[in-house]
């Protein structure tokens, strides 16, 4: 039985020992640290100010009258807008459909007459659906300022019944919404993709991080020298070999946090320190999948590609572009054993709800016991499959057609 | 000696791209599997069903009304009512609920009397989707109260009846028409974007984890050898990438989409050159990012984290206005941008090949420019030790060749 003393040294020397094999890889360095920060600064650099602002529009106007004009006029008013004059409808869907307009508002022909007679009339308005999210950011802008213009004439003609200025003004206000959107008022693109794709890159990079520092020791033959390093215990080769990735991510998520709460100005209305807790479980979550990755894949390649799987598109299973509420129970499900989607949640939670560290409970054990399982399963295979290859290092290549051949020899 | 002419280089890539170990997974699954696991969050097409509370804190017949109305919307899904406001602020937080609805107390008597009163909706900013979806969801309801509690004002004013009916039946002020995507669907949103960046990572991921294989292999296989050595050969290792990604991007856009209900090959013949094109650039970039990284074992790590950043780059989710220039810059060069914009309006939207053009040629522009690049970064590897002692050298062949013959 080792002693904890006996333990931690190995830990200790597998550490220094892991340090020394990063100094000596510019490369990996590169690939696992530098780049990830890279595209972090990227997305955020990417979404500029995170507001949709002056995106083309075409606007056909085939009435041309003086109330046809005000109404493009107020249209043209909308941040969101960059009319672009077209003359024919014709025309209009032809730049559509080249993609150079992301809509088309389409003033009738009859408009004034029709809206003066008291019959009233529709404009239309095409969007571009395939472009759904800068799509449904025109469409709430235009339909805000419809209704706005519908009730601005609804207070003119009540004024013709005596009711006055104040009267008018208590009758189109008399029943409204307040909404709140906590956390990011604007609808800020920053804040929402913001916060959903930066975590996104930084653990799909912590998972290549991992899978690298582990199967270096398959593709460079030195399983042998990082386990004799470690005394043969295979956890104090994996505490001490991963502790110095888990550290340095830890700092590059503080580096996250500081750029999204603090320079971005998305400071948190709950406890920052809990949002980091998370962020160091998520981590811890990814390390122990990273782990079982590695023990279950039958080439260190494999375990690559099985980590990209794992790891790349996860994302949409964290219900931050269609909700988690809007999928169906088995995806729902699905999208639990997933540890982004933990902490999407507790991300959420802290940032924008406020919510007490006691409220986080079900997040903090679900993310425990993703941690917990696959290290359960993960070190002892890991343990089995390295010990077997120290013993008969030099494996042959493997192909799917050697493997056929093997069993039809056999 | 075994044979190892052009046809050779192109059939034994070919074999090692399907039965490799390490890469069939990326050439032969990937895309396949890819097809249904990306595919599958996005199956319930609308963002709707947003759980919700509300506080009903009047209790009166219009505040039971207003619920009843909310709960027969499709976007929020009521899970409860309660007339406690400090239980579902602690659930909103929780993450039990993601909208709170608070009717406030004296509703029915303000909306009666004509003083401003407010539905108060709360929602989670960081899920912006969500909170449109909610607003839309409460919008319809409350609307509809308002109407009459509008129409009740004006007729206390002595607005005549038939005027305020007729004043109801008027035309929507405006009608959306949504084009391409009539469903508004988010699988037919986001699926044929992502696909884009999906085939550019997997295609990259996998020449790149190859020929890393083949560079670190103790003896470098022939087609390598050869691309090394010679252009015509290099092109022998580059086809048979280019026609496996075009196949995949056939059945993406054909049989995937068909399966999912996303339509597509709106424009078959500016469909089919996007599929070459996109085939033609992403296999260029390819083979200089696996030239590139030679014996380097991190193509893979490299090129999947690239495919986050790549999807929101391309300017089709965030409007290209509003992306900074040095990102288009960026964007400029990574075949997915022009691919995503010619895929989408020839394929979804219908436009014919002259209205793609300019993606096109932005496409072949790219495969012309990383083709050039491949082939000056394997020149530099011809004098390499492996290749010059390799069986399969093209100088060692023509030599034995001469010997054989004299």
């Amino acid at each position: 039985m080792r002693s904890p003393i006996a333990w931690l040294n190995a830990v200790t020397r597998t550490t220094f020992r892991e340090i020394k094999c990063l100094v000596k890889n510019p490369g990996e360095v590169l690939v696992t640290f530098v780049f990830p920060l890279v595209w972090m600064l990227v997305v955020w650099g990417l979404l500029g100010k995170g507001v949709i602002e002056q995106v083309p529009v075409a606007m056909v106007d085939n009435d041309n009258t003086s109330v046809s004009r005000q109404v493009a006029l107020e249209l043209s008013s909308i941040r969101a807008i960059k009319p672009v004059v077209i003359n024919t409808q014709a025309e209009a869907l032809e730049e559509l459909k080249k993609g150079t307009v992301y809509g088309i508002i389409s003033i009738p022909f009859g408009y004034m007459k029709d809206t003066l007679s008291g019959r009233g009339s529709s404009i239309s308005v095409y969007l571009d659906e395939n472009r759904y999210a800068v799509a449904g950011g025109i469409q709430g802008d235009i339909s805000g300022l419809m209704s706005a213009l519908k009730l601005q004439q609804t207070a003119k003609s009540s004024l013709a019944t005596g009711i006055g200025p104040a009267g008018a003004r208590r009758l189109v206000e008399v029943v409204h919404s307040d909404f709140y959107a906590l956390g990011n008022m604007g609808m800020n693109f920053n804040a929402f993709l913001g916060s959903n794709l930066i975590p996104g890159v930084l653990f799909l990079g912590s998972m290549f991080c991992f899978v690298t520092a582990i199967i270096r020791e398959d593709y460079r033959n030195s399983i042998k020298d990082w386990l004799d390093n470690a005394d043969n215990s295979m956890t104090a080769a994996l505490v001490g070999k991963l502790a110095p990735h888990y550290f340095i991510y830890s700092l590059i998520i503080l580096w996250y946090l500081a750029l999204f709460a603090g320079q971005g100005g998305w400071a948190p209305s709950g406890s920052l320190f809990v949002w980091f807790a998370s962020a160091l479980m998520c981590l811890a979550a990814f390390l122990g999948a990273a782990i079982l990755i590695c023990a279950i894949a039958p080439t260190w390649r494999f375990a690559l590609v099985v980590a990209s799987g794992y790891a790349a598109p996860a994302l949409p299973f964290t219900g931050f572009s269609i909700p988690t509420d809007s999928m169906s129970p088995v995806v729902q499900f699905f999208a639990e054993l997933l540890p982004l989607t933990w902490f999407i949640r507790g991300q959420s939670q802290q940032w924008v709800m406020g919510a007490n560290v006691l409220d986080m409970g079900e997040i903090f054990s679900s993310l425990g016991l993703l941690i917990i399982i696959p290290l359960i399963f993960g070190i002892p295979l890991l343990k089995r499959k390295y010990f077997r290859k120290e013993k008969n290092l030099k494996a042959d290549p493997v192909s799917l057609l050697s493997i056929f051949n093997k069993k039809r020899s056999s | 000696m075994k044979s190892c002419g052009w046809t050779h280089c192109f059939l034994e890539t070919v074999k090692e791209c399907l039965t490799n170990l390490s890469c069939f997974s990326f050439f032969l699954v990937a895309i396949f599997f890819y097809s249904f696991y990306y595919a599958w969050p996005y199956t319930a097409q609308l963002p709707d069903h947003i759980s919700t509370v509300v506080v009903d804190l009047d209790n009166t017949p219009i505040s039971r009304e207003l619920i009843r109305g909310l709960q027969a919307v499709s976007q929020i899904d009521v899970k409860g009512v309660s007339n406690n406001p400090d239980t579902a602020i602690r659930d909103l937080k929780n993450g039990k609920f993601t909208t709170l609805i608070t009717i406030p107390n004296g509703f029915m008597k303000d909306a009666i009397t004509g003083v401003p009163t407010a539905l108060e909706l709360v929602s989670n900013g960081a899920f912006i989707v969500k909170a449109r979806s909610s607003i839309a969801g409460a919008a319809g309801p409350l609307q509809e109260i308002a109407s009459t509690a509008i129409a009740a004002q004006l007729i206390k004013q002595g607005v005549p009846i038939s005027t305020i009916a007729a004043s109801a039946n008027k035309p929507p002020a405006v009608i959306f028409q949504p084009m391409y995507n009539t469903v508004s669907g988010y699988l037919n949103f986001a699926v044929p974007i992502v696909f884009c960046i999906i085939f550019q990572t997997v295609t990259l991921a996998g020449v790149g984890t190859l020929i890393n294989e083949w560079f670190c292999a103790k003896q470098m296989p022939f087609p390598l050898v050869r691309a090394i050595q010679s252009l015509p050969y290099l092109f022998a290792l580059y086809l048979p990438f280019f026609c496996i990604l075009l196949f995949w991007t056939l059945f993406i856009e054909g049989a995937s989409f068909a399966w999912h209900g996303i339509n597509s090959f709106q424009n078959i013949p500016a469909t089919l050159a996007t599929c070459v094109f996109l085939s033609m650039a992403v296999c260029a970039l390819a083979l200089v990012i696996a030239f590139a990284f030679k014996r380097a074992n991190y193509a893979v790590q490299t090129v999947v984290l690239t495919s986050l950043p790549c999807v929101f780059i391309t300017g089709d989710l965030f409007p290209l206005q509003n992306i900074p220039d040095y990102m288009n810059i960026i964007a400029f060069f990574i075949p997915s941008t022009p691919a995503v914009h010619a895929m989408l309006r020839a394929s979804q939207a219908g436009a014919s090949i002259g209205q793609i053009m300019p993606h096109l040629l932005h496409l072949l522009g790219l495969t012309v420019f990383y083709l050039t690049i491949a082939y000056l970064i394997a020149r530099t590897y011809r004098n390499d030790y492996e290749v010059i002692s390799s069986p399969y050298s093209l100088k060692t062949v023509k030599g034995q060749t001469i010997l054989s013959s004299k």
